[in-house]
Parts: structure tokens; C-alpha cells; sequence
């Protein structure tokens, strides 16, 4: 799990990331010469938007390293998580190029790209973080020689509303790592991704150059597993939580739509946000926190649930009811025709509840 | 002594009976503010105390039927003194006043509710805490010579009790009317109802207080806690911001336990305060080692019923020094 506890930034840079060139090669990154001199409160309003996208109850995921090979995202970010400044702005400047070339031919607009280096927990592991920032207007109000103005501003970028930006969090999470030939072992540290595109099916896609081309990451691995990690889990705490019976058949069929929908991660903050009150929502947090579950969120697959998420079963009749049944137990339900036109049902079990 | 004799002794008692009883009421009242001080004092009695001689002819009827051989002393409630309070707690602190002041008089337990129903547990009536008090020396009060051995009869009554003597006590059994049965069950039936409610009553205030005792005992702790980095901006307890904070998480507050709350905030926020001490914001505020707790062990509540919108960002910021992504 990401633990963003005692996050300290220690070294910024930032680079112009231009539109592909006009020969269709990509842009030439500029920038990134220097060390950014951010003020405290710079420093506390970047590590919010990161903490925000990343940290517990966030929408940010897991992605597992897929290239490991020297010059990859990795190789090049392992090696810059320490090291002297000059060290971090050469591979800082690395990094832009690669994002530079990732996003060849994407036909994307010009944005900036953030380089964070720093520590995070108590531990303080090192960690680098990429942030593409998509650029955005804005209005400013200003007072001059007693008269309001206001002022149109350009290119500024991580507003908290928009979110239109995507960052890819390389950590290490051993003390000491181990690089034989300068060549460093995806086991020793981890990526996390927030692109906001990644949130629903339709746009993800378009976070592939991303997390796929720059990060060289992947997302589906550990998506099945987690899915049905998340299924079952999600299932014992209902059942077991003491609800209402028509609390918990509505838990069931929240979990079996969530888990059907659009959405392509599925998050345990997100799921008790949308479907209980805050009491059985801490207490569902808290419950998949001792499973060991993520507190952010996950990339879903329901390869491995898919039988369990099938629909109710729908008997409808002429005169209009509609009597369901669960999708496990096909055969429950049996429905006598009776001559006069009407149905005779025989289910097992008694009536417990009706809406 | 013939009633005529007495008649005739009792209207020349008047203006010392009268001084008496409010003697009596000016003593408990004086010595009750200076006990529990001028802010409690002033809404401690519901009804203004007061005093007030027997009627001649109330006193005649009452001699006739009792019979006494030596009315002139037998008779204590010649005048009689009545304290209103709101809570049976209350009683005990007029009764303590009283008993106190056995420089001016002696005092005698005349009726006491608790004994009386330790003696008849299934039976609910009239209560009413009564003492005799009587002077004693010669006093002049206001002009007025009043000889020793005068007796008062004092009543100390909660509001409840006060209400159901005002029907009960004087429209029924001093009536004289014969009473149905039914009547007498109804009346039974809410005097229980009045005891109820008065215990209900005290169980509140003492929860009040037991909370107002948990929230000053956080405030103080907080603002030692916090001198340690910096001087506040404002004590806990002048600041209403983190009396609203602290009261809106007393619930959770119970689970917690200065140790840990101390131990969270050094090992995730120390660093973060110090630049804020001073500050406005919640930053330069004590009661932000509290939110910090807060935050790590309960996000979801704490950010569900964050009584303040122009600290959210603070909350943020909090939040931020501990991973956590509050939506």
C-alpha cells in the first residue's frame, strides 16, 4: 500500500514540454536547467495535489513496472532518486525527453512536465515523481492606483479543480536497494499512477502514452487478482457487518453494478461514498485496511468474477410484475400456469421484507 | 390557652414573625450566592424565595384539629419560608446553607422525601424537603425585635415537586372535598411521572458536565501540548473555533488518549506546525494536534462532520502531511 505519510519535496524542476515539432518528430523539450526555488506554501499546495491523487481514499492505482530495461522510465528514475542536484537535473531532463517522444503523434498540446524528488515516510524512502500539467486560463482580480482590474492569466497549470494532470510516482520501498551493474530491481521499488483519464473506460485509452509509453508500466497484472480480491472482500464485510437483510441485497447489487460499470478502477473510498453513511463507511475502510487491501484505488478486471456478476434473473408477467431472482440460483424460483389465466409461484423461504 | 387568647397572641406576633421569615430568607440567600457565586446565583431559584405568616384563622383551625396544649410553640409553621430550585441536586445545596448557619439558628429535619419513601417505596406523593429553624437569641431585624425560640418552617422544593404541591397538595388533600379514588391514582401517577423526570433531568446536567469537563480538560491539555512549539494565537478555551471542533468530535474523543494523540502529531505534523505558529489559522491553534489525530484514525468521520468550511483548506493540508486524499 502507498504510504504518503511525512511527505518532504526536496528538489523541483520543471520543463516547457511543445506540441510535436512541424516534421511530426516530437517536441524539444525546454527548461529544466535549474533547480525551481519553490516557496513553502508552492511546496505545500504541490504535495497536496499529490497526496490528493495518490494517497489513501485517492483515485491514484498501483501499475506494475513492465520495462525494466536501461534507458527505461525506470532505470532512468531509480537511478535519479539520489544523487547530487546536477545528477537529478541530467536525469530529470531524460525523463522530459522520453515524455516528449512517448506523446509523438498523440497530437496533444503543449503542457509542463514537473520533476519532484524528495522523501516520504517515516522511513524516508526516496521517491521521484513526474507531473504532466495540461496548461489552463485563468482570471486574477488586481488592485492598481485604487481601480479593480482583472487580469487574464495564461499557462498556469495544477489548479485543484480541473485536475488536468497525470503523475507517475516511482518510489523506493527497501532500505537498501541492490544495482549490479548499475542496473536496479523493479522489486525493490513501485509506481503509482494518477492520470484522470484512468478513472472511466471511455478515456482510458488516451492515458495509454502515459503510463504505458513513458511510465513503461502496466496496469492489468495485478488487476484481476485485486478485482476479486475487492469482490470478495467487499461480499464478507456485508454479510458480515450485521445489516438489514434489505440493507445487504442492496449492498450485493451495488457491487455487482459498480463492479459491471463504465469505471475503470474500483476503490474501496469510492464505493462506501456511494453506498453507505459514514459510520459503515469507516467501518468498511477500516475493515479492508486489516485485508490489506489498497487504500487508493485499483484497475479493474472482472476476468475472475465475471460468472459471480451476472444480472437478477427477471420473470416478468403479463400484467406487468416482475418478480427477480439471484443469478446464482436459476432454478429457485417455479411458475405454475393455472388455467384461468393466472401463475402460481413456489419459492422456497418466507416473505422478509417488501419495498 | 383558649382560642381567643391565642387569636389575640398571634396578631401581636405578626411583625415579629413576618421579620423572621424574611430574616430567615435574607440569611440563605446572602450566604447561597457568596456558596455558589453571582453567575450560578442568579437563575439558581425558579420561583423568587418568600416568606409568609399563617393566617390567624388557618392557625385557629389547625389548633382545633391538632389540639396542641402549647400552640404559641407547638405551632412551627407560624411562618413559613419557600425555596424553589430546579433540580433535586439543588435541594441539598440550600439545605447545606441552612444547616450551615447554626451560629443564628438551630434546624430540625421536619420532613425528608427520601426517608419517606424509603419507608413507602410503591407509594408517590407529596414531596417536599421542610426544616424548622428558630433563632437563637433575641434579634432586631429591620427595626423589629424578634424573640428567641421564634420557629419558621422552611420548604426546599424542586420546580417539579413545587407544581405538583400547587395541585395536589393544596386543591386536594387540603381540599377537605372527598376525593375519588380514580383521582387520587391520577395524581399518584404523575407525582412517579415528576420523579422520573427530575431523574432525568439530573442524569442530563450530570452528562453536561461531564462533558464540559472532557472539552476544558482537552482545551488545557492542548494548549500545553502546543507551547511547546509555539506560543497560540488564542487559548482553547477562548477560541470558539476549537470548541466547535472538540465538541463536534467528543464521540470519537472518548477512544482517545493524550499519549497517542501527542506521539501522532510528532511523528507526521511537528515540523508542518512550527511554520504556522503564530498564525490565525488552524495552524496557530492548539486544537490542530487534535485534527491531526483525528484525520489518521478517523478520515471519513472527521472530514463528514468538519464543523468548519473556512479551515477545509487546513483540513487539507492536514490531511496532506498524512497521505490521506480527502474527497
Amino acid at each position: 500500500m502507498l504510504d504518503l505519510t511525512n511527505l518532504a519535496i526536496q528538489r523541483v524542476t520543471v520543463f516547457h514540454i511543445p506540441e510535436d515539432q512541424p516534421t511530426k518528430a516530437p517536441g524539444i523539450p525546454t527548461g529544466g536547467q535549474t533547480l525551481v526555488q519553490l516557496s513553502q506554501q508552492g511546496k505545500d499546495m504541490l504535495k497536496m495535489r499529490m497526496v490528493k491523487a495518490l494517497g489513501a481514499q485517492s483515485h491514484g492505482i498501483e501499475v506494475s513496472i513492465d520495462d525494466v530495461t536501461p534507458p527505461s522510465f525506470f532505470q532512468q528514475g531509480a537511478a535519479s532518486l539520489v544523487g547530487n542536484d546536477a545528477a537529478f537535473l541530467t536525469g530529470a531532463g531524460v525523463l522530459a525527453t522520453m515524455l516528449a517522444k512517448a506523446q509523438n503523434n498523440v497530437s496533444l498540446k503543449a503542457s509542463k512536465l514537473v520533476v519532484v524528488g524528495g522523501t516520504v515516510t517515516a522511513h524516508a524512502r526516496p521517491f521521484l515523481a513526474v507531473v504532466k500539467a495540461e496548461l489552463q486560463d485563468a482570471l486574477s482580480e488586481r488592485t492598481a492606483a485604487n481601480a479593480q482590474a482583472i487580469d487574464h492569466l495564461k499557462n498556469i497549470f495544477m489548479t485543484e479543480s480541473q485536475r488536468l494532470y497525470k503523475i507517475g510516482f516511482l518510489q523506493r520501498t527497501v532500505g537498501a536497494v541492490t544495482h549490479p551493474h548499475g542496473v536496479y530491481d523493479s522489486n525493490q521499488h513501485s509506481v503509482h499512477l494518477f492520470d484522470h483519464l484512468m478513472t472511466a473506460l471511455e478515456t482510458r485509452s488516451a492515458a495509454h502514452y502515459f503510463y504505458s509509453g513513458f511510465l513503461g508500466c502496466q496496469t492489468a497484472t495485478s488487476a484481476r487478482s485485486r478485482t476479486r480480491d475487492f469482490y470478495n472482500q467487499t461480499m464478507e464485510f456485508i454479510n458480515t457487518a450485521g445489516f438489514p437483510d434489505v440493507k445487504r441485497y442492496d449492498l450485493f447489487d451495488a457491487l455487482r453494478a459498480d463492479l459491471r460499470s463504465n469505471s475503470a478502477t474500483i476503490s474501496v473510498g469510492d464505493f462506501g461514498a456511494a453506498h453507505m453513511n459514514v459510520p459503515d463507511r469507516a467501518a468498511y475502510t477500516g475493515f479492508m485496511a486489516g485485508k490489506m487491501f489498497p487504500t487508493n484505488a485499483v484497475a479493474k478486471d472482472t476476468e475472475f468474477v465475471k460468472s459471480k456478476l451476472r444480472r437478477r434473473r427477471k420473470i416478468l408477467f403479463t400484467s406487468g410484475i416482475t418478480v427477480t431472482t439471484p443469478p446464482d440460483d436459476l432454478n429457485l424460483i417455479r411458475v405454475v400456469t393455472n388455467n384461468d389465466g393466472s401463475s402460481t409461484l413456489h419459492i422456497p423461504g418466507t416473505e422478509s421484507s417488501r419495498e | 390557652m383558649n382560642d381567643a387568647d391565642f387569636a389575640a397572641w398571634l396578631a401581636a406576633q405578626q411583625p415579629g414573625l413576618s421579620a423572621f421569615g424574611k430574616y430567615v430568607v435574607e440569611e440563605i440567600k446572602a450566604r447561597l450566592k457568596a456558596d455558589i457565586g453571582d453567575e450560578r446565583f442568579k437563575t439558581f431559584f425558579k420561583i423568587e424565595p418568600n416568606f409568609r405568616p399563617k393566617e390567624i384563622g388557618s392557625a385557629l383551625s389547625k389548633k382545633s384539629i391538632k389540639k396542641y396544649p402549647e400552640p404559641c410553640y407547638q405551632m412551627t409553621d407560624l411562618v413559613g419560608a419557600r425555596f424553589v430550585v430546579l433540580l433535586r441536586s439543588d435541594i441539598s445545596i440550600v439545605e447545606r446553607v441552612l444547616i450551615n448557619c447554626d451560629s443564628l439558628w438551630t434546624s430540625r429535619r421536619d420532613r425528608e422525601p427520601k426517608a419517606e419513601s424509603d419507608k413507602t417505596p410503591d407509594a408517590f406523593r407529596y414531596q417536599s424537603v421542610h426544616y424548622i429553624v428558630r433563632n437563637i437569641a433575641d434579634v432586631f431585624f429591620e427595626g423589629t425585635f424578634i424573640p428567641a425560640e421564634t420557629a419558621c418552617e422552611v420548604q426546599i422544593r424542586t420546580l417539579l415537586q413545587h407544581a405538583y404541591a400547587e395541585l395536589g397538595h393544596d386543591r386536594i388533600y387540603k381540599s377537605g372535598a372527598v376525593v375519588p379514588p380514580s383521582v387520587h391514582r391520577i395524581v399518584a401517577r404523575s407525582m412517579a411521572l415528576m420523579e422520573t423526570t427530575d431523574h432525568l433531568f439530573c442524569e442530563a446536567v450530570e452528562e453536561l458536565e461531564r462533558v464540559n469537563k472532557d472539552l476544558a480538560k482537552w482545551c488545557s491539555w492542548l494548549d500545553d501540548a502546543y507551547s511547546a512549539i509555539g506560543a497560540p494565537s488564542l487559548l482553547s478555551l477562548d477560541d470558539d473555533d476549537a470548541i466547535k471542533i472538540i465538541e463536534t468530535y467528543l464521540g470519537i474523543l472518548l477512544t482517545a488518549d493524550t499519549i497517542a494523540v501527542m506521539d501522532n502529531f510528532e511523528r507526521f505534523a511537528a515540523a508542518s506546525v512550527k511554520g504556522g505558529a503564530g498564525s490565525d489559522d488552524l495552524f496557530g491553534r492548539p486544537v490542530v494536534i487534535l485534527v491531526y489525530w483525528l484525520i489518521h484514525k478517523h478520515p471519513i468521520e472527521t472530514a463528514a462532520a468538519w464543523p468548519l468550511p473556512k479551515f477545509r483548506p487546513d483540513l487539507e493540508a492536514v490531511a496532506a502531511d498524512l497521505g490521506v486524499a480527502l474527497s
